[in-house]
Formats: structure tokens, sequence, C-alpha cells
């Protein structure tokens, strides 16, 4: 393992990425078998950077290690591992909001105006799209925040927190949650933005990703 | 690289990472491996390793091709100070309610050791028992993403927001309230020692504008 050709590496880290984008995404879901062979004909690569890309996931704790015959699969959450993501989440959304409030400029307004989804009062709306837009408004908090050390804490748990939200997430609702903090940040009204936070993410709105 | 190595490294890592919280090492002061290898008696490969470790954890930076003690700007220093402060209320909170005998002990001791090391004239033992302190609390939270990211700010404030003189003022009602499973009071305690940080901010700032307003109307520049 230790004199892979170096050309190898970039390989390795581009399915890596792409693999978390959908794992945390909510695309591939928990429980779903990473087997090497079919992801490796999915982007045309052989199965050597395929499991070296699984190996970086491993380690960043989103996929749990096949056995011998087995395949990796997606990694879950157990409900403690929920009730100790819930509180980091809380307290770290909590700062990024406040700081994306006070420190917004103009043209951040805008942008970030542009990633809220119009959403239907019927309830009727693409999921998928929804998810990304959550997520995507989530990212540019902490461009708005533009803090070194909020982004050095989202590195180190900002993959975990991603994927239960998006696990967690009610479609038909947010995009109305999305509206409401937008407005609340345009104003500048960090208090708002963190009461309607508190509110999309109360205690215990992780428990519908805990297993029934 | 060996375990012997490994633990060599560490035990560099550990000793700098002390005088830099104990501030015998000040902000900006360089770090020059050939001199610390000499003043530890170690070669300069767990130097080199115990650097690069205190680089991943921001204590230093690189200044061009040196390595130098972190300077934190007066903004970051103000981000840490409610970063620091929002992390040690829930991992008190949490220590509260769930924290088993042991861990009691645990902080009972270490805090009284942040006492004790105040008193001498140690500045390396007293970061040493701050750290031992506030890292006994987050472990009893229980709670791995805490302990994560407390580590992680434990290193980074370094005692530049929170002073151990304010943490052994205003700590014991954070200890008796985690000792008394009761969160709402940890909580209360944590945001004391904070606010009594800011205050002291403050205050510094006010005499200082004070003085120096007043030295140059005596000078004569109305």
């Amino acid at each position: 393992m230790a004199s892979e050709p170096a050309a190898r590496v970039p390989e390795a880290k581009r399915i890596q990425i792409a693999l978390r984008q959908q794992i945390v995404e909510g695309q591939r879901v928990p429980g779903t078998p990473l087997v090497e062979r079919s992801i490796g004909e999915e982007f045309g690569v052989s199965r050597l950077p395929v499991r070296q890309a699984i190996q970086g996931l491993v380690a960043e704790q989103l996929v749990v290690p096949g056995g011998a015959r087995s395949p990796a699969t997606v990694r879950g959450f157990d409900d403690e591992e929920l009730d100790a993501l819930s509180v980091v989440h809380a307290t770290l959304e909590r700062l990024v909001i406040r700081w994306a409030a006070m420190r917004r400029t103009a043209e951040q307004v805008e942008a970030l105006r542009l990633i809220v989804p119009e959403t239907a009062l019927d309830g009727a709306v693409d999921a998928a799209a929804m998810r990304r837009a959550v997520l995507e408004f989530r990212a540019y908090l902490f461009v708005m925040a533009d803090s070194p050390i909020l982004d050095e804490l989202n590195q180190l748990v900002g993959a975990r927190v991603t994927q239960v939200i998006s696990h967690a997430l009610e479609p038909a609702v947010a995009g109305h949650y999305l509206e409401a903090l937008y407005r609340a940040i345009a104003l500048g009204d960090a208090e708002l933005a963190e009461t309607v936070l508190g509110e999309y993410i109360a205690p215990g709105k992780f428990d519908s990703a805990k297993r029934a | 690289m060996t375990d012997q190595v490994r633990t060599e490294a560490e035990r560099v890592a550990d000793a700098l990472r002390e005088s830099i919280i104990a501030r015998t090492r000040p902000p900006g002061s360089r770090l020059i491996e050939r001199t610390i290898a000499a003043e530890l008696g170690v070669s300069r490969l767990p130097v080199r390793d115990a650097l690069r470790v205190l680089e991943r954890e921001g204590l230093v930076a690189r200044v061009g091709r040196s390595i130098a003690v972190r300077q934190l700007g007066l903004r970051d220093l103000g981000e840490l100070a409610e970063v620091s402060e929002a992390f040690d209320v829930v991992a008190a909170r949490l220590a509260a309610e769930r924290r088993d005998d042991a861990e009691v002990e645990r902080i009972r001791s270490t805090f009284a050791e942040v006492g004790r090391s105040i008193g001498g004239d140690d500045a390396g033992a007293t970061a040493r028992s701050v750290l031992a302190y506030r890292g006994a609390i987050a472990d009893a939270s229980r709670n791995p993403f805490v302990l994560e990211i407390s580590t992680l700010l434990r290193g980074r404030e370094a005692g530049a927001v929170l002073a151990p003189r304010l943490i052994a003022e205003h700590g014991a009602a954070v200890v008796r309230a985690i000792e008394a499973r009761d969160a709402a009071a940890a909580d209360e305690g944590v945001r004391a020692q904070y606010a009594a940080a800011r205050s002291a901010v403050r205050a510094e700032v006010l005499a200082e504008l004070e003085a120096k307003v007043a030295a140059s109307r005596a000078a004569g520049g109305r």
C-alpha cells in the first residue's frame, strides 16, 4: 500500500469529495452499501482509488468499514450520537447565524435571497432541491459570518452535522424557515434570527432521524 | 515513526504548549528548532514534529520562514470569547447532568490545583492546572463532539480570554453546580466567568483612555 503511484491520489480525493457530498446531502442514505466495483464503474476509474476514497470517508466517520466479504456502508446515527450532535449543532448554528446577521454586506444579502426557494403553501416541494437549498444556505451563512474559528469548528463536525440536517429535513416547511431566517439576517436582527433558528432546530428536531 | 519518538514529540509539544499558555513564550516570539532542542535536551526531529502539532492546534503560525507564537488580533479575541463561552456553557451544563462521582472528584481536585498554583510562581504549573480543570469538565460532558471542539478551543484560547485568576475566583460556583447536578447554575457560573473577563477588558480600555487623555492634556495639546 505504501508505494501507490502519485497520480492515484488526486483521483481518490475527487471520488472522496463526490461520495461525501452524496452522503451528507442524503442521496446515499445510512446503510447503503458502497460497492467498490460499481462505484468505480460509475466514476470510470479502477477499484483502487475508490478503496482509498472509502478509507478516507471511514476516517471522517461517515462510512462503516466493510468486512472480508461485505462492502462498506454509509454510517447511520444511533440515538446517543444524535443527541450529542444536536447540542453541538444548536450551539454552532446560533453563533454563525448571529454573526451572519451582524456582518452581512448588501451583496451577500442579495446572494442569500437567491438561495431561498419559493415554497408553495400546499406542501408540494421538490425534496432534493429543498435539501440542496438548505445546505447551500447554511454554507453561505459561514461565508457571511466570516469567522476563521467558526469555519474551523465546522470542519471538525460539519460533515456529520450536515448529514443529520439533510436526514431530519422536513421539505414541506424548511423553505418557510429559510425565508424567515433570510428576512432576519437582511434586517440585521440577530435576535430574531436566533429566535427563528431556535424554532427550526427546537430540541428533539433530530428525533425524526432516530430509528423508530 | 517509532513509539519512542512520538512520545518525545508529545512531551516537547506539552512543554511548549504550557510555556505559550503561561506567557513565558509571549505572542509573537519566535520558536527556533535548534534552540528548543538544546533547551529540552532532545534532537531536532521531535521538536519539528511538536511544532507541527502546535501549528495544527493554532497556537503557533508560520511567519515567513520561521515559526512564531500566534498573535491573536482583537477581532480574533472577541470571537474566541464568544465561541468559548458558548461551548463552555454547553460542556458545564452537560457535565452537571451526567457526571459521576469520579468525574466530580477530578473536577474538584483539578480546580483546587488551579487555586494552589496561582499562589506559586510557576506559570507553567498554572497553565497545566487550568488545562486539566477545563479538560475534566469537558470529559464529564460525555459528548465526543463537545470534547473535540472544547479541546480545540482551549488550545486556541490559551488563557487570552479567561485569565487563570478569573477561573480561580469564579470557578467554585461552577464546580458546586456540577456537583449538585444543577445545570442552570453551572450555565450561570460559566457566564459569570466570561462576564468578569469582559468587564476586565472594558475597564482596561477605559483606564488606558483616561490616562492617555490626561497625559496629552497635561502636555498642553488642547
